[in-house]
């Protein structure tokens, strides 16, 4: 009698540990799934904002060369794309991020710019 | 017939979990537990004297089922949710300072460029168009003001004020006298 209430016993307390273990794995899981969000937001924010950074101080580089020195052409490897216009300078890792540029530029082959003439 | 053991002697199976009419007890389930005790305190108890909520926590809990539902594992659980909703505010936070900061830099560096600008075309003998520089850079506010030691000497603007807008002071040289010329943007 007491051996079969026993039993009983630690058959209640495995279901209870059953259902507490899914409980935390589901909580876990809403966790988890929640993190990511976060964390991939908090990466792409921090990503963007690097691009638009680099890509601020490149536009700025341009326009001071480009008023120095007209018909320049720029031979750094630069981490922005111009537009088909030439007044626009957008990020190649992120590209919702651009800038606009005071002076036309276009591409040039060997992954420079070049300032045109107005 | 079982014979009892030296652990069943000094705990005996009887006082193990809580009366109910629903079976032999509600066992170590807490949240059974909270329902038996709300229901009894709102429609009297079911069987002899009401029950206090520390004799259901006290009574046939074992170590084992006191480590599930202690008050320990509470506080645990809280304290993970609050770490988890600060490192989601942490992060947030982070994320909008970096984003806030790539935008000052973005527009410092632009009225730095614009003021360039409007120079160059000064010293050219031209006119500057804010309208055109509002269309060609896809901002909303656009202002050129040149002042010398008498006072203010122009001042012209385009587009709606109200937003942020980044401002660069520079002084030159306009027929012998040093000007000071603001160009803000934004």
């Amino acid at each position: 009698m007491v051996g079969s209430l026993r039993i009983g016993r630690r058959g209640q307390t495995s279901l209870e540990a059953l259902l507490a273990l899914a409980a935390l794995l589901c909580a876990l899981a809403v966790l988890a799934h929640s993190a990511k969000g976060q964390t991939d937001a908090f990466a792409s924010a921090v990503g963007e904002a690097d691009a638009r950074t680099s890509l601020a101080h490149e536009a700025f580089y341009i326009d001071l060369a480009a008023s120095d020195m007209p018909n320049a052409a720029l031979q750094r490897n630069l981490s922005g794309v111009p537009s088909s216009d030439g007044r626009w300078l957008a990020s190649r890792q992120s590209g919702a991020v651009r800038e606009p540029l005071f002076h036309k530029i276009s591409a040039d082959a060997d992954g420079g710019y070049h300032v045109q003439d107005e | 017939m079982c014979r009892m053991n030296e652990f069943d002697r000094r705990r005996p199976a009887a006082s193990s979990g809580v009366s109910s009419p629903f079976g032999r007890n509600i066992a170590n389930f807490a949240p059974l537990q909270a329902a038996h005790f709300l229901l009894q305190a709102k429609r009297g108890p079911f069987f002899g004297a009401p029950k206090k909520w520390a004799e259901y926590r006290s009574v046939g809990n074992d170590a084992r089922t006191a480590a599930f539902w202690s008050i320990d594992a509470a506080f645990a659980l809280v304290l993970s949710v609050a770490m988890f909703a600060m490192l989601s505010s942490i992060l947030y936070a982070a994320g909008m300072s970096a984003s806030r900061g790539a935008d000052e830099t973005s527009g410092v560096l632009l009225s730095a460029r614009f003021s360039s600008y409007a120079l160059e075309r000064m010293e050219r003998g031209g006119d500057v168009d804010l309208q055109a520089v509002l269309a060609g850079t896809g901002k909303r506010y656009a202002s050129l003001r040149t002042a010398g030691v008498e006072g203010e000497i122009s001042f012209a603007f385009a587009g709606e004020g109200g937003g942020n807008a980044y401002c660069t002071a520079r002084l030159y040289a306009r027929e012998g006298r040093m000007v000071r010329m603001e160009a803000c943007i934004g």
